[in-house]
């Protein structure tokens, strides 16, 4: 009894405003005193199919700037995280508590003054300026989840894997990287998620002109158009949960493939 | 393999010049430009004009007060409601463990629609008016308390309660599920009750993390800014939207004003890691001690 009432509390403190999302995003009118919609329309899904050559623009461009993060970060990484994994140096925990601190401070922090730095490089208002932007907030992450998949893994195969004579980049893609998947998978999920639901530093970098899904949505939350603005809200939900799902299956198979057969 | 160090900083470097040029850069400019230096082509008389200017002003205070008071309470009630979250889910059978899940929902919510998220619950004319209303708890919109643009900034510690919790269940449930079950078994054998075991057993056992979580949710919060400036809360105003006004809207001769806020917001930031790292070392020499 005391298990249900704790579930009904959490189904209504996080399943609530998904819920309501819903329910508006249906709603033609919702006045006052109701506690629901008084009459039902799908406006929302006409104004969207209307409107879905610059929505699917959008969505598009966030995509490829949250995916180009998520492999740029993967680049960076690879290498620190293997260290920090398998080597022991002097000021090693420092350092690696040094290279978190891009996550851990506001990004306002630093944004504005990399801002300058972009400009006189002459990226501010470019793809290519939001990707360096996005990386360097979301790289921690993906260094943290590699660095713990590079210490479950152990060295000790990668050594072997060298001792019979293949090269690092054979001993990488035939040994380390399938170990290592999974934590690939799950930095490269939250390096994603952080730079897809990024509005200020693509606001900042790109200018208005690098199109976000972020920036499309800001100006419908600020009216008073919430059942559009429900709709887009729910789609800002469902791509994420679309892609960690195939991430999940894509993982599955492969594992079941290479390990099962 | 033994490397030599001029080795491992050369396989470290792929991370250290982005965090050397964009990072450490970034913030080295954003002090340098607060006290008028790389400010483009301006000049200014002398290198605190600004500081001096903010601290003159009395919606600095206010502001900075506002930023504190929301931060605070929202990383404050995040940690409290991961405690207890994460809690009731570890005491859950396995078969209902599932509904842990439930949990991520907001992670995947963006800061702004979380925002929009607290408009639609909270306004006078949104949902939880309706329900006090027909509960008969009030009779009109007016009567519902103001909760959006209040002064307080009450709207922008409940999107962050709402966002900022799960973060808390996650790396609290985490630590939480490593206790020792048989520290549990012992007590209720020599005869603890379940809160005596809560207060005696697994509070003590969450306190590193819950410090940990709570500085990460505060220094977060000092600067957030997307919370805030959807739900458009103006008088006093966050530090955040101050600072994102003085950038963007005025002069750029203005530069330095915003910088200097940022880099109050940097000292409260250092201030607060400090003083966290000073009280996990006590933590860590007293679990030594047992």
């Amino acid at each position: 009894m005391k298990h249900k009432i704790f579930i009904t509390f959490m189904i209504f403190f996080f399943l609530l405003p998904p819920a309501l999302l819903s329910i508006y995003t249906f709603s033609q009118n919702w006045p006052y005193p109701q506690l629901l919609p008084t009459s039902l329309s799908l406006h929302s899904f006409n104004y969207i199919i209307s409107q879905k050559y610059e929505i699917l623009a959008s969505l598009f461009s966030s995509f490829l700037y949250s995916i180009s993060s998520v492999i740029l970060t993967l680049a960076i990484t690879l290498l620190p995280a293997r260290i920090f994994a398998w080597r022991k140096f002097r000021g090693r925990i420092i350092l690696e508590s040094l290279l978190i601190t891009p996550a851990l401070l506001p990004a306002m922090l630093f944004a504005m003054g990399a801002h300058y730095t972009f400009l006189k490089a002459g990226i501010t208002d470019s793809f290519a300026g939001v990707v360096l932007i996005l990386t360097t907030v979301s790289y921690p992450y993906m260094l943290r989840a590699l660095t713990a998949g590079f210490i479950a893994c152990g060295e000790d195969s990668a050594v072997c894997s060298r001792n019979l004579g293949a090269g690092p980049l054979r001993t990488f893609i035939s040994v380390e990287l399938p170990v290592i998947f999974p934590s690939i998978a799950a930095g490269g999920s939250i390096v994603f998620l952080v730079s897809f639901s990024e509005y200020f530093l693509v606001f900042l970098i790109g200018g208005g002109i690098v199109p976000s899904y972020s920036g499309y949505l800001f100006p419908f939350l600020n009216s008073s158009e919430h059942s559009i603005s429900s709709l887009l809200t729910l789609i800002f939900l469902v791509i994420p949960m679309i892609l960690f799902f195939s991430i999940d299956i894509l993982l599955r198979l492969y594992y079941s493939r290479r390990y099962m057969v | 393999m033994n490397y030599s160090r001029i080795k491992i900083l050369l396989y470290l470097l792929p991370l250290l010049i982005p965090f050397c040029v964009i990072f450490l850069s970034g913030i080295f400019l954003a002090v340098m430009q607060s006290m008028g230096i790389f400010v483009f082509s301006y000049t200014y008389p002398e290198y605190f004009f600004a500081y001096r200017e903010l601290f003159s002003q009395g919606w600095f205070y206010h502001s900075l007060a506002l930023t504190l008071f929301v931060s605070l309470s929202s990383s404050l009630i995040s940690v409290i409601g991961g405690i207890y979250i994460s809690y009731r889910i570890w005491k859950l059978p396995e078969s209902l463990k599932k509904w842990g899940i439930l949990t991520r929902i907001p992670l995947i919510l963006p800061h702004i629609t979380v925002g929009f998220i607290v408009i639609l619950l909270f306004s006078r004319s949104g949902f939880f008016s309706s329900l006090s209303n027909f509960l008969g708890l009030t009779d009109s919109m007016e009567s519902f308390p103001l909760i959006l643009y209040s002064r307080l900034g009450i709207d922008i510690i409940l999107a962050g309660i709402y966002k900022e919790t799960p973060f808390a269940v996650i790396m609290i449930y985490a630590v939480l599920s490593r206790l020792d079950k048989r520290l549990i078994e012992t007590a209720l054998m020599l005869g603890a009750g379940s809160r005596q075991i809560f207060i005696r057993i697994i509070l003590p056992h969450l306190v590193p993390v819950t410090g940990t979580v709570f500085i990460i949710l505060f220094i977060y919060n000092i600067g957030s800014f997307e919370i805030p400036y959807v739900l458009g809360s103006s008088n006093p105003g966050m530090l955040s939207i101050r600072i994102f006004d003085y950038f963007f809207q005025k002069d750029l001769s203005m530069r330095p004003f915003a910088m200097a806020m940022l880099v109050v917001i940097l000292i409260f930031s250092t201030l607060f890691i400090y003083l966290y790292s000073r009280l996990i070392a006590g933590v860590d020499i007293r679990d030594r001690k047992i």
